[in-house]
């Protein structure tokens, strides 16, 4: 059975992502809805609408005993099997999902700070996960718990629940909390409402060309706000996703290729721009035989700056293998704004200042963006650079529990009164209608698509070793080889140092080790530098851009640092 | 696995890769890497890993499941269980 326009017929009465799946369950039961890859090669299970519901009803019924409404469960599942139906249980339960990242087990122990960060933040009272993950939890002490109950969903005993009835929220309802780093240091929960999805899904629409005769292909965590929206966004289009699982990309990039080869129908896929050069790079020749790119009609890049490099390296590799250039679609987005901000039509290039710049397309109509120096809130001339404000109705509510940082961020006004806008953070440009962006205006650092705050990156030196002075650590980002790597400069104490805290020699490795552990993104470059080295403002903060100039003119070599 | 070595790598050489895959991405110098720290001293993250892993699948011809971290979290572990050629 074709459902064509299924997008029309959804419209009318959908109001939330739950009617969505109601509706799709009742009106195509049958129709495929997710498919998953069981090692990233191999199809495994599958869910029509149908099952999903009926899933979804099992996992609900045992999440909403006892509960109230609205309250927070922490998701946590290692692949995208396990979390699909919980994550729709829990909407049915009337709870608030929260997407979290799944530690590998043998490295449970040290992402257990990460994720209580987020429980704690968020105030979740559920862990919903896996059944081993419990047990690996259990074995770490309650104490590392990141909720207080916890539910394994993956063993159900398939109890009669088909008399659960979901709970219908409100289109101005919290669909997720999106946390959009793994920050310890300040954590930040985006408060994505029901009527934010759909709204963002409608562009997502018209961006990817979503139709029901067409698949989505993903490896991209489901707990990353690209991963998880672009999935969603399949209800609305009523087109079948076929996802694969992180890890098993990251082992073997050709996966993703052969996934999209091997999907029948034309094929819209995405990630972020270090994927594209992954492949480009590391796919072997012996693995092009065969593949078939000719039907992947969308293939997005965006979540960290797109390289015109990265794209003319991409096409060209694969061009033997059908893979049309004009499918490969730069776009703006962030978690922030639910996830695309801008797309149409096709970007196109420019070079400034010896650098070429990539297009991110144009504005979504519905969405406002305005271009805003910081400085003075005023909106830039075209052409100029500035900040990107966004207002509009894919705006998200704000941060959980934290309004300090809601007004800050998602209240802005220009000088003139104009509000309220969401200040991304981001650098760009207007030409014409299309959106450029050149940079961050913060020090947030983007790496492979995820964003890590400097501050817990700092944190986590600090804690490194008694010789790392309190307050002087910089981490910041730099490119190398045209990828996107992590260094962090530490001044010594010298007191510490000579009050037999340990040698400053260690202090390097201690700051890798203790980076990695705490924030789980290993370091390109780690020195240590005599007290008083790191360049400061006049009320004594650290002036991280100054440090990453001068960490890359090569003031803060080795052999000063080994004599503090 | 669609890659079948032509030969089994033994340890040695497997170590030799791993300290050259690893130094090359946390930007230590080869010889003075050490092959008996735990990756997780070392500061590799996770996404690393797996990509480490993937490439240590080719070389082997076998699936690995990171699991083996657990028993085998260095570089001199792992390649000694890996050049073992046990399955």
């Amino acid at each position: 059975m074709k459902i064509k326009a299924s997008v029309g017929r959804a419209g009318r009465d959908v109001k939330t992502l739950v009617d969505l799946l109601l509706w799709r369950a009742d009106a195509e039961p049958d129709r495929l809805g997710f498919s998953f890859y069981t090692d990233g090669e191999k199809p495994g299970s599958a869910l029509t609408w149908r099952q999903l519901d009926v899933k979804a009803r099992e996992i609900a019924s045992r999440v909403a005993r006892g509960g109230d409404p609205g309250r927070r469960a922490l998701l946590i599942y290692p692949r995208w099997e396990q979390f699909v139906p919980a994550f729709f249980g829990c909407l049915y339960a009337g709870c608030v999902p929260i997407p979290a990242p799944a530690p590998h087990p043998a490295l449970l122990k040290r992402a257990a700070p990460r994720l209580r960060a987020v429980g704690e933040d968020s105030s979740a009272s559920l862990l919903l996960t896996t059944v081993s993950l419990a047990r690996e939890f259990a074995a770490l002490g309650a104490s590392t718990l990141p909720a207080a109950v916890v539910l394994a969903t993956d063993a159900l005993d398939g109890a009669e629940s088909s008399g659960f009835r979901p709970h219908r929220a409100k289109s101005e309802d919290l669909l997720c909390v999106q946390y959009t780093s793994g920050s310890t240091h300040s954590p930040r929960g985006v408060m994505i409402s029901h009527g934010n999805f759909l709204k963002n899904s409608r562009y997502l629409t018209e961006f990817l060309e979503s139709a029901p005769d067409r698949s989505l292909v993903t490896w991209l965590p489901h707990y990353h706000d690209m991963g998880l929206v672009s999935a969603l966004h399949c209800l609305d289009a009523g087109m079948p996703v076929r996802a694969m699982n992180p890890v098993d990309f990251l082992k073997h990039p050709g996966r993703w290729l052969r996934a999209v080869s091997h999907t029948e129908g034309r094929v819209i896929s995405g990630a972020p721009n270090f994927a594209y050069d992954l492949c480009a790079k590391s796919v072997e020749e012996s693995e092009l035989a065969g593949l078939d790119l000719s039907r992947w009609s969308l293939a997005w890049n965006s979540a960290e700056p797109v390289r015109s490099d990265t794209l003319q390296d991409f096409a060209r590799r694969f061009k033997p293998c059908g893979f049309r250039p004009e499918a490969l679609r730069p776009c703006y987005g962030l978690a922030e704004a639910t996830l695309i901000v801008s797309g149409a039509p096709p970007a196109t290039r420019m070079q400034i200042g010896g650098r070429s710049l990539v297009g991110s397309g144009r504005v979504f109509a519905g969405e406002k963006v305005r271009v805003v120096s910081p400085r003075t809130r005023r909106v830039c001339a075209p052409g100029r650079v500035g900040e990107i404000w966004v207002s509009g109705p894919s705006v998200a509510q704000g941060y959980w529990g934290n309004a300090r940082q809601t007004r800050a961020v998602f209240r802005a006004r220009t000088a003139d009164g104009d509000g309220p806008f969401l200040r991304t953070g981001d650098l760009g440009f207007f030409r014409g209608p299309e959106l450029f962006i050149t940079g961050r205006l913060k020090d947030m650092i983007v790496l492979r698509g995820r964003k890590y705050y400097p501050e817990d990156v700092e944190l986590a030196a600090e804690a490194a070793h008694p010789a790392v002075r309190r307050g002087g650590c910089a981490a910041f980002g730099i490119e190398v080889g045209g990828v996107e790597k992590l260094a962090v400069v530490v001044e010594l104490d010298r007191a510490a140092v000579n009050g037999g805290a340990g040698t400053a020699s260690d202090v390097p490795a201690a700051v890798r080790r203790s980076v990695a552990e705490r924030c789980d993104v290993e370091l390109y470059a780690a020195v240590a530098v005599r007290r008083g080295d790191l360049p400061r403002t006049t009320s004594g903060k650290i002036r991280r851009r100054e440090c990453r100039r001068l960490f890359l003119a090569g003031a803060f070599s080795a052999p000063k640092a080994a004599a503090p | 696995m669609s890659h079948t070595p032509p030969r089994q790598p033994d340890a040695a050489e497997l170590e030799r890769w791993i300290v050259a895959r690893l130094s090359r991405e946390l930007g230590i110098p080869a010889e003075t890497f050490d092959a008996d720290a735990d990756f997780t001293a070392l500061g590799v993250d996770s996404v690393t890993l797996a990509g480490m892993f993937g490439e240590l699948e080719k070389r082997t011809g076998r699936p690995l499941d990171p699991y083996l971290l657990t028993e085998y979290p260095n570089a001199r572990a792992l390649a000694r269980f890996l050049g073992r050629g046990e399955a």
